[in-house]
């Protein structure tokens, strides 16, 4: 077995080995290692709900229709916060971005529009909001909150 | 085929057979008032909606009465002197009158005394003199006044003669903006009178403009069938204008009652005032903070939204007080118009925790794989008011790629997370709240760190996974990264 030359592998931090080949990092000068574990700072509790008492989002369209979708995102921080919106189906369309006031929700809209020549069918999506991650960290943790979508595609004039 | 622009309808969100209004979004709207006066509400329930094409509730202010009246002129008791007042005598050859601050007579002493005397009345015709003190001038700009009133204490001196002399006198309001008078009081005498106290009958609020500057003039004059007389005299004393501005206010509250527990409650009003502002402020359990102020007129409205923080949810009655923003005399009765009020309440799963981690170094000796272990950090799962149907807290990663070769990546199972036993940080049922399994995390399958069973769950747990990354022996030097995504749902 070839004998790798010991070089300290770093996980997690900047800092960079001296004398270590095959290091395609080793551009700059080292820096302090920040110790193991969770850093100090935490992001605050939030959620993104449906725009009315319900667990989840279930909508009957024909093909071509477009449905709005009322959902709430609330920011339980003390702070302001933006959010990154997301949808897992392009037929879902969300702002990009959403920013709430500290200890509030704001109405957010997201977008149905059912391709036209769509079969009659149930399809299944769910909407993002996500939030954290500090920038710059080697590992940063974010944090996410979807609403379930169920939409029930039926022929048109049904 | 419908076309792309057609307008978009509005989905029928449909309930999920076991859903309650703890998840998802509630509107509770305002339903009651108190607190009044002053101020009078007046269709209160007109803001308990927001489809109701403007309908509003109003608050109307009226007057306090909370504003001292201002009394003029400046010197009104004339205890030092008769500064401010300026007398006019009107005498001739035979009859003598003079006017002076009389420093030992008064009601306390010190008062203004015109004196008269005459020497001869010839062919028994009266024989007239008469004096004027006028006093400073001074402007009222309160507004229209709430309420305007004049006294005046007077003495008459006749050296106890009875129906040979008499001494007759008059105070009046005089307007020098728009010329006019207006008589407070008069009164005549043929003997003596003590001191009393005369006051205008009649006098009101409307003869006093705001803007208009004015002077008190009071008119003393004598007449008599005798000769040789002297030492007649008038003294007035504590002669004053009252004038008390109207002070309309409003102070009254909405009440939100029965607003859910929940992830978050936003206040939310739609206002406007008809003149003054107003603030709105919520009650936080011990005082009120002031939130918003109302500017806007009609025909526009003022948006108003705010978090309410734990005290200002208030148990679940939460309480928004208006009041007028401007301060002293008031003339007008200002209305704040409320569109509606209402608390939006916001339920579900809320997750937080930190937002980075840090491994610890490792030496590759090309013997073995290598392993680093740190733990996550407390990651907290908050279930706000739901049904306790139950949840899981799962993660994600990305795969580990070295920097500047992201090519270059760690095996797809070498980060694992190994969950702890479930904590609380207030007193939460653990029941059915469990650790996950944990495992390899990747980032397709979500891994469950903890759950919550049906029926458990409600309120806020806490787990510290630790995590474990494994080096293979051929892994290549430098600084790897991950991302690791945290939900619960």
């Amino acid at each position: 077995m070839r004998r790798v030359a010991a070089c300290a592998l770093a996980l997690a931090t900047a800092a960079l080995a001296a004398g270590c080949s095959g290091s395609p990092a080793a551009t700059g000068r080292p820096v302090a290692e920040p110790p193991p574990g969770p850093s100090g700072e935490r992001s605050g509790p939030f959620v993104l709900v449906p725009g009315a008492a319900a667990e989840r989002i279930v909508v009957r369209a024909s093909a071509g229709e477009r449905v709005r979708l009322p959902l709430r995102l609330a920011n339980g921080a003390g702070a302001a916060r933006a959010f990154a919106l997301s949808a897992t189906t392009p037929w879902i369309a969300v702002p990009a971005r959403a920013e709430v006031p500290p200890r509030a929700s704001v109405p957010v809209t997201a977008v149905l529009s059912v391709p036209a020549g769509t079969a009659p069918g149930i399809r299944s999506a769910r909407v993002t909001a996500r939030a954290g991650g500090r920038p710059g960290a080697a590992v940063p943790v974010r944090y996410e909150s979807s609403v379930p979508v169920r939409v029930r595609v039926v022929a048109r004039g049904a | 085929m419908r076309a792309a622009a057609a307008a978009a309808a509005l989905v029928a969100v449909l309930l999920v057979p076991g859903a309650a209004l703890g998840y998802g979004t509630g509107t509770t709207y305002a339903s009651g008032s108190a607190g009044t006066p002053p101020g009078a509400w007046a269709a209160v329930g007109a803001a308990g909606s927001a489809a109701d094409g403007g309908a509003a509730a109003t608050l109307t202010e009226t007057d306090a009465g909370g504003i001292a009246p201002t009394a003029y002129p400046s010197n009104r008791d004339f205890a030092a002197d008769a500064s401010g007042w300026t007398p006019v005598d009107s005498g001739a050859a035979l009859c003598a009158v003079s006017s002076t601050h009389d420093a030992g007579d008064g009601s306390p002493p010190g008062s203004l005394r015109t004196s008269y005397a005459v020497l001869l009345n010839l062919l028994n015709l009266l024989a007239d003199c008469s004096s004027t003190w006028t006093s400073s001038s001074f402007t009222w700009t309160g507004g229209a006044p709430a309420a305007v009133a004049f006294s005046m204490d007077r003495a008459v001196d006749l050296n106890g003669l009875v129906g040979l002399a008499t001494a007759s006198w008059s105070a009046h309001l005089v307007d020098e903006t728009v010329p006019g008078s207006v008589v407070l009081v008069s009164g005549s005498s043929g003997s003596d009178l003590g001191w009393g106290t005369q006051t205008a009958a009649g006098l009101g609020p409307g003869d006093l403009v705001s803007g208009h500057t004015y002077h008190l003039r009071i008119d003393i004059a004598f007449s008599s069938l005798l000769s040789l007389v002297s030492g007649f005299g008038v003294n007035v004393d504590d002669v004053v204008l009252s004038v008390t501005p109207q002070d309309h206010r409003a102070e009254g509250e909405l009440r939100v009652t029965g607003v859910p527990p929940g992830t978050t409650h936003t206040l939310e009003a739609r206002a406007r005032t008809s003149g003054e502002p107003f603030d709105l402020q919520v009650w936080n359990g011990s005082a009120w903070t002031t939130v918003a102020t109302v500017t806007a007129a009609a025909p526009s409205w003022q948006d108003v939204s705010h978090g309410l923080s734990a005290g200002e949810w208030n148990g679940g009655e939460v309480r928004v007080r208006a009041r007028d923003a401007a301060g002293g005399p008031d003339a007008a009765a200002d209305v704040l118009s409320v569109d509606y009020a209402r608390v939006v309440s916001t339920g579900g799963i809320a997750v937080s925790g930190p937002t980075s981690v840090a491994l610890p170094p490792v030496t590759i000796d090309g013997l073995a794989s290598q392993v680093a272990t740190a733990p996550l950090g407390s990651v907290e799962v908050v279930d706000a008011g739901g049904v306790a149907s139950g949840w899981e807290l799962t993660a994600l990663a990305t795969a580990w790629a070295l920097d500047g070769d992201p090519g270059e990546v760690l095996p797809a199972d070498a980060l694992s997370a190994t969950p702890a036993a479930p904590t609380t940080p207030d007193g939460s049922d653990l029941t059915g709240v469990a650790a996950g399994a944990g495992g390899a995390l990747d980032p397709t399958v979500p891994v469950v760190l903890m759950s919550a069973s049906p029926g458990g769950g409600i309120g806020t747990y806490r787990q510290s996974p630790a995590l474990e990354l494994t080096v293979p022996v051929r892994a290549r030097a430098g600084v790897y990264r991950a991302q690791i995504t945290l939900s619960a749902s």
